[in-house]
C-alpha cells in the first residue's frame, strides 16, 4: 500500500513517500519516513511491509558504509545501485527467500550528475528519469510522463511532485494525508513534509 | 506468477549473413501489464567478435550477464587469449546447466564471428544448445518473429540487407506482442565493425 515515487531533474533527484503505516484497517502512524539516507548525497526510498523495509534498509545502509570504508570512502550512484541489486538477486535463491520490498534509489554524484534507479524485490534494475513503486504506478506514471521534460529545475520538480500527491489524494482509495519529500542536490539533502 | 518468463516481457532475434551476424532486441521493460522503461538494453557485447542477447526475467538477465562477463574476464587473464565464439557458446550452455534444478529464467542467444564464419546459438533456460539454424528467436514475441523471419530471410545476405531484414522481422513480431516493443535496437557485426541502429515500432 506504500506509495513511493520520484523524478530526476537537471541537477537534482526527488523521491517522495507517503507517511502512513497501517495494520489491517487501522492507521498506526502518519509520519513514517520511508526514505533512507545512505549518505549525504544518496537516498533510498523503500516500499513494503514494515519489518522487511526496516531490515533490508539497515542491511543496505550498513553494507554500503562497510564497502566505503574498505574501498576508500566514496561510491557513486551506479556502483551503489548495482550493489543493492546484487543484494536483492542473491536473496531470491537463498534459504530465507527474497527481501520483500521494492525501492527507488536516487542521488547526485560528486560531479553533479543526478541519477534515479528503480529496483524491485527480484533484483530488477533500471535507470529511470521518473517512476513509482506499488499502487502509485497506476495513478502517477501517466502524470509523470505528461509533466516531465529534460533538465527540470528544482522548483518545477517540486511542483510536479505536488501534483502527484494531489492525484493520489483525489483518486487513491487509501487515504494518504502526509507525504515526505526528499530532494538531493549537489549541496545535500533537503526534506519537506507535504 | 503466471509465467516467470513473461513477467518482464521482451523479444530477441539473431541472424546469420555472409561473413556477418545480426542481433536485434526490443526496448521494453515491464511488470506484467505495466511498462516501467522503454530503453532497456538486452544485447551485450561480450568481446569484439561475440554478442550475447538475453530475454526473460530482468534480474536474471543482469545476474547471468555479470556471470558471463566474469567468466570471460577470468579466461582472458588465465589463458592470455581471447575466447572463441564456439567456446563461449559452450560456456553459456554449461553455465545454464549448472543451475539445472534452480535455473536462470533467461533464454539466451549467442552470435559471433569465428575467422569470418558466422556462429549463432540459442538455448532453453537449462542449457540445451541449438546451433544449426540460420536465425533464432527468443522471448515473449518469439513466435511472432519466427513467421516474419521465415518470410524475409534468405541465406548469405550482405550486412546492409541483413540489417534491413532483421529489423523488419523484429518490428513485425513486436507489433503483435503486447509485452514487447517500445522500439528496437539492431546490432550488425562484421569483421571490421559493429553497427548499432535504433528502430521505431508501434508505440504501445
Amino acid at each position: 500500500m506504500d506509495s513511493i515515487f520520484g523524478l530526476q531533474g537537471g541537477d537534482f533527484v526527488i523521491i517522495a513517500c507517503d507517511g502512513s503505516i497501517a495494520h489491517s484497517i487501522l492507521k498506526i502512524k502518519e509520519t513514517e519516513d520511508k526514505i533512507l539516507k545512505l549518505d549525504d548525497h544518496k537516498i533510498f526510498g523503500i516500499s513494503g511491509e514494515g519489518a522487511d523495509r526496516n531490515s533490508f534498509g539497515e542491511l543496505v545502509h550498513k553494507n554500503h558504509s562497510l564497502i566505503r570504508y574498505k574501498t576508500g570512502g566514496y561510491m557513486n550512484l551506479q556502483e551503489t545501485a548495482h550493489f543493492v541489486r546484487s543484494m536483492y538477486a542473491q536473496a531470491i535463491r537463498s534459504r530465507d527467500g527474497p527481501h520483500q520490498c521494492n525501492g527507488l534509489l536516487g542521488g547526485v554524484d560528486s560531479d553533479g550528475t543526478p541519477s534515479l534507479y528503480w529496483l524491485d524485490y527480484l533484483g530488477s534494475l533500471q535507470k529511470i528519469t521518473r517512476g513509482a513503486q506499488g499502487y502509485a504506478n497506476y495513478f502517477l506514471l501517466g502524470l509523470l510522463d505528461n509533466q516531465y521534460k529534460p533538465n527540470l529545475t528544482k522548483e518545477e520538480g517540486i511542483e510536479i511532485i505536488k501534483k502527484c500527491i494531489k492525484e493520489l489524494q483525489t483518486r487513491f482509495l487509501i487515504a494518504q494525508n502526509k507525504f515526505i519529500v526528499k530532494i538531493v542536490t549537489k549541496q545535500g539533502i533537503e526534506v519537506i513534509t507535504i | 506468477m503466471s509465467g516467470i518468463f513473461e513477467y518482464n516481457g521482451g523479444s530477441i532475434v539473431g541472424m546469420k549473413g555472409k561473413n556477418c551476424i545480426a542481433m536485434a532486441c526490443d526496448r521494453r521493460f515491464g511488470q506484467q501489464m505495466s511498462t516501467i522503461t522503454t530503453n532497456y538494453q538486452k544485447v551485450f557485447k561480450i568481446q569484439d567478435n561475440i554478442l550475447l542477447a538475453l530475454s526473460g526475467l530482468n534480474s536474471d538477465i543482469h545476474t547471468f550477464y555479470a556471470l558471463m562477463e566474469k567468466e570471460i574476464n577470468l579466461y582472458n587473464l588465465k589463458e592470455n587469449r581471447k575466447m572463441k565464439p564456439t567456446t563461449f557458446a559452450n560456456l553459456v550452455a554449461s553455465s545454464l546447466y549448472e543451475r539445472r534444478f534452480g535455473p536462470f529464467f533467461v533464454t539466451p542467444i549467442v552470435a559471433g564471428l569465428e575467422n569470418g564464419k558466422p556462429i549463432l546459438a540459442t538455448y532453453d533456460s537449462i542449457g540445451c544448445k541449438s546451433d544449426l539454424d540460420d536465425f533464432q528467436v527468443g522471448g515473449t514475441g518469439g513466435n511472432y518473429i519466427y513467421g516474419a523471419c521465415e518470410a524475409f530471410f534468405k541465406p548469405d545476405m550482405s550486412p546492409e540487407e541483413l540489417e534491413e531484414v532483421i529489423g523488419q522481422s523484429l518490428v513485425s513480431g513486436c507489433d503483435r506482442d503486447s509485452l514487447s516493443g517500445w522500439g528496437g535496437v539492431v546490432y550488425v557485426l562484421t569483421e571490421q565493425k559493429l553497427t548499432v541502429k535504433i528502430l521505431k515500432t508501434k508505440q504501445t
